[in-house]
């Protein structure tokens, strides 16, 4: 049990950690996560494509607004 | 979204044992948790839900933000399956096209729950009147998923749609009833009162909330199975419409909600998918819209989506933009 805890508190820092810098884990972790629908959405007909570029503007947005509060 | 988030989020003991249902039906194994007392678990969640979210409007002054949200609730319910069942018409049958954009415009009330649970895990707060937007929110799809179906048929068969029994299912299903009465009596409840019931309503909630998600992890690991099989496009509408719809949403709400808590419960209203309220219904307003299509879809596919990857994702969109 001790063990899960240090686990999920050195996950934690790292995560924190990465959020101090510009490039981080999150901004690829929801990235990745973007492409993979993507893939499947352009493997089937481009199904949903145009519902998903808004999504992706969105989530676009989201990422500016985090950089930006980052750097304030 | 935040990594914190997901991590906090994923080892939420609650979503741990959803996953744990799932895990036992690929293992085979023999847990189940009987009928009977599933029963009386979703019910106790609704209660619960309801009388906790009761109190809190009791405790809060009628603004045009509560009028503006309620509103808003409604507006999703009646826009979402219009637009969802024009593009599921792409692939599907009328029936099921309604029936599948029924389901994803009224909401999950377990979906809400957990959301609610991920809320108090960040130390978020909302507002009490967000319960009576969810229970709003149940009933117009499944009449707009109703309507849909009987309008893209033409005159072919109206016959066949009681439609009196079905309003009356749509409006007073035991768990609509139940969270807007438990909603009222909480509301009407004072302070001393309340508290005499407190133990049952708030000590014990995220333990039966874990217990239920088990159940839920069980059947959405046999649904699953056969869900698998019916092709890719039910699949990736089960995912992506919950994304669009919870991103948007997300998006959106800060023009006129205030609050994160009650934006983040907006954007999963939009995003989840009824289960309970929906199948109820159409298996008795439309037999032949195929359940097995679209009861695996809101629950073993947008379900687990919403609680797992959803949840921070809209969050971290409400975070990060206006």
């Amino acid at each position: 049990m001790q063990k899960i805890n240090q686990m999920k508190e050195i996950f934690n820092n790292s995560s924190k950690k990465s959020q101090q810098r510009p490039g981080t884990l999150n901004e690829i972790l929801m990235f990745s996560m973007f492409i993979g629908i993507l893939f499947l959405s352009t493997t089937r007909n481009n199904l949903f494509l145009k519902e998903l570029i808004v999504c992706g503007f969105i989530i676009f947005c989201a990422v500016i607004g985090a950089q930006l509060n980052n750097k304030n | 979204m935040d990594l914190h988030l997901l991590i906090d989020n994923l080892t939420n003991p609650a979503l741990l044992f959803f996953f744990l249902g799932a895990i036992a039906v690929q293992l085979k194994s023999d847990l189940r948790i009987p009928e009977n007392s599933s029963k009386f678990i979703s019910l106790y969640l609704l209660f619960a839900i309801g009388f906790k979210g009761g109190q809190e409007l009791a405790h809060s002054e009628f603004d045009m933000e509560i009028l503006w949200s309620l509103l808003f609730g409604i507006f999703l319910a009646v826009a979402i399956p219009v637009y969802a069942y024009f593009i599921l018409r792409r692939k599907f049958s009328i029936e099921n096209a309604g029936a599948i954009a029924a389901s994803y415009g009224s909401v999950s009330a377990v979906t809400f729950v957990t959301a609610i649970s991920f809320l108090e895990l960040e130390q978020i707060t909302f507002s009490g009147h967000m319960v009576a937007v969810m229970a709003l929110m149940e009933a117009p799809s499944i009449m707009i998923g109703l309507l849909l179906i009987m309008l893209f048929k033409g005159g072919k068969k109206k016959s066949d749609i009681p439609l009196k029994t079905v309003i009356q299912h749509t409006l007073f299903n035991g768990s609509v009833l139940l969270i807007l009465g438990s909603l009222v009596i909480g509301f009407m409840a004072n302070e001393t009162q309340a508290q005499g019931i407190k133990p049952f309503t708030t000590d014990i909630f995220k333990g039966f909330l874990a217990v239920f998600l088990l159940d839920m992890g069980i059947t959405s690991g046999k649904k699953l199975n056969e869900f698998i099989k019916k092709g890719r496009f039910a699949l990736l509408f089960s995912i992506i419409i919950p994304i669009i719809n919870g991103s948007i949403v997300a998006f959106s709400s800060g023009t006129f909600v205030t609050g994160t808590g009650n934006r983040l419960l907006f954007a999963i209203l939009a995003a989840s998918a009824s289960y309970i309220a929906v199948p109820a219904a159409m298996k008795i307003a439309v037999p032949k819209a195929s359940p097995s299509l679209y009861i695996p879809m809101a629950l073993a596919i947008t379900f687990p989506f919403n609680i797992t990857l959803g949840m921070p994702l809209y969050l971290y969109i409400i975070q990060n933009t206006f």
